[in-house]
């Protein structure tokens, strides 16, 4: 049946349409939230809670926009509101991409073994940055990076311009660069001190 | 035509990650570590969030989303029914299934109790959800009742009544030791509270029949 119809169902109070409805877009609902809180039981809840949210307003719903993107719009507005009251510490936008004094170009790391991430990047560790980055990037991160959507939808999902949605991605990716290459370097410290504590053992 | 400097390729470097190669970008990467060490960095970070794959929810999330519109009425209730997970779910569970559809085929408890459920989820709510003792004293409370109520203990009804109820027993002991075997799996807890639920609903519907012949 399409999605129309099903909606249409919905909309008369039809229980099988609002499980049609859910079991169509539970996965991406549930990997948004899971993505930006980073833990099960907190995305659970605001899985529970958008969906509790969409099928109390679906009356209201007209169709002026795709109702994917009505969709995230509720869900994501649901991960803000949970994120801000966890009142997260704010990162610095500037910080994150603060042009190189003299050249204007990126920020250099200090040694030529820093300058660039070894390997590919862990997605263990690409999610625990993901969790540092302030909620906005965050958001725009998820969306575009790891579910595909175009700068476009996200301007409608977000409620904000084009420009923006490419300006927060630019900052969001510099910043989780830089969260990686913190991990790569404490995880080389870490190593470090094995060796040296391994020597000092030795002797 | 003077060689792109970095501010200029930083400029451009959304371009260059969604494909847009221009010439004089590519030459400044030849020649500048940093900028090449960056744009690496980011596809890599692009190439592991796609990799990032969508996750199914549990179903107890439709679970309590349904619980909810039932109770704000945006939904009917569908009486023990609602508590059950939906017919042909891909991870509802062999043994489970085959318990199901055995009550199922038995039928004819349908209705529903509204007191009963009431009290069952109020123990389920208030325990810790692994003591059942409370909700099993008061089905077995109320067993006593709906069994002395029913009349002419060899008619074909009542007879059919006393095999459902040894239907929903063993259903429910097999729910127990499955929640027994894993206290925290919230699937068997769910289960285990349907089972509850459908046998107050079998015996109210005894108690109903024993009070209509009197």
């Amino acid at each position: 049946m399409p999605e129309a119809d099903v909606i249409r169902l919905a909309q008369r109070g039809d229980p099988s349409a609002f499980e049609r409805l859910y079991r169509m877009h539970n996965r991406r609902v549930y990997s948004l939230c899971l993505r930006m809180v980073g833990n099960t039981a907190e995305a659970e809840d605001l899985t529970q809670e958008a969906f509790l949210q969409l099928f109390r307003k679906i009356s209201s719903f007209r169709g002026e926009s795709a109702f994917s993107t009505w969709l995230h719009r509720l869900s994501v507005n649901v991960v803000l509101m949970k994120l801000r009251k966890r009142r997260m510490p704010e990162t610095s936008l500037e910080e994150a991409t603060e042009p190189d004094e003299e050249s204007g170009g990126p920020r250099r790391d200090f040694g030529t073994a820093d300058l660039q991430l070894t390997g590919s990047v862990d997605r263990v560790n690409l999610q625990r940055a993901v969790e540092q980055l302030p909620p906005g990037y965050k958001a725009i991160f998820v969306l575009h990076d790891v579910q595909g959507y175009e700068h476009n939808e996200i301007a409608e999902i977000m409620g904000c311009s084009i420009g923006n949605s490419k300006s927060q991605l630019h900052k969001a990716r510099m910043r989780l660069r830089e969260l990686l290459h913190e991990t790569l370097r404490s995880e080389a410290r870490e190593q470090r001190q094995a060796v040296k504590s391994e020597a000092a053992g030795e002797t | 035509m003077p060689a792109m400097q970095c501010n200029e390729f930083m400029e451009s470097l959304d371009q260059w990650l969604d494909g847009d190669h221009r010439p004089d970008a590519e030459a400044h990467l030849h020649s500048c570590a940093a900028c090449n060490g960056l744009v690496a960095d980011l596809g890599k970070i692009q190439l592991a969030a796609r990799e990032l794959h969508d996750v199914e929810p549990p179903e107890r999330v439709w679970i309590a989303i349904r619980a909810q519109l039932e109770q704000e009425g945006l939904i009917a209730s569908r009486g023990w029914l609602s508590w059950l997970p939906s017919f042909g779910a891909a991870w509802m569970r062999p043994a489970f299934a085959g318990a199901l559809l055995a009550i199922l085929a038995a039928g004819g408890f349908m209705f529903g109790n509204q007191y009963q459920k009431n009290n069952i989820r109020a123990h389920w709510v208030s325990g810790n959800q692994a003591a059942t003792a409370p909700i099993e004293a008061d089905l077995g409370t109320f067993e006593l009742h709906a069994v002395s109520a029913l009349h002419e203990p060899n008619a074909t009804v009542n007879v059919a009544f006393k095999k459902n109820l040894e239907i929903v027993d063993n259903y429910i002991a097999e729910c127990e030791k499955s929640v027994q075997d894993d206290p925290e799996d919230e699937l068997s807890r769910d289960y285990l509270y349907g089972a509850y639920q459908q046998k107050a609903d079998l015996l109210e519907q005894m108690s109903e029949r024993g009070g209509s012949h009197q």
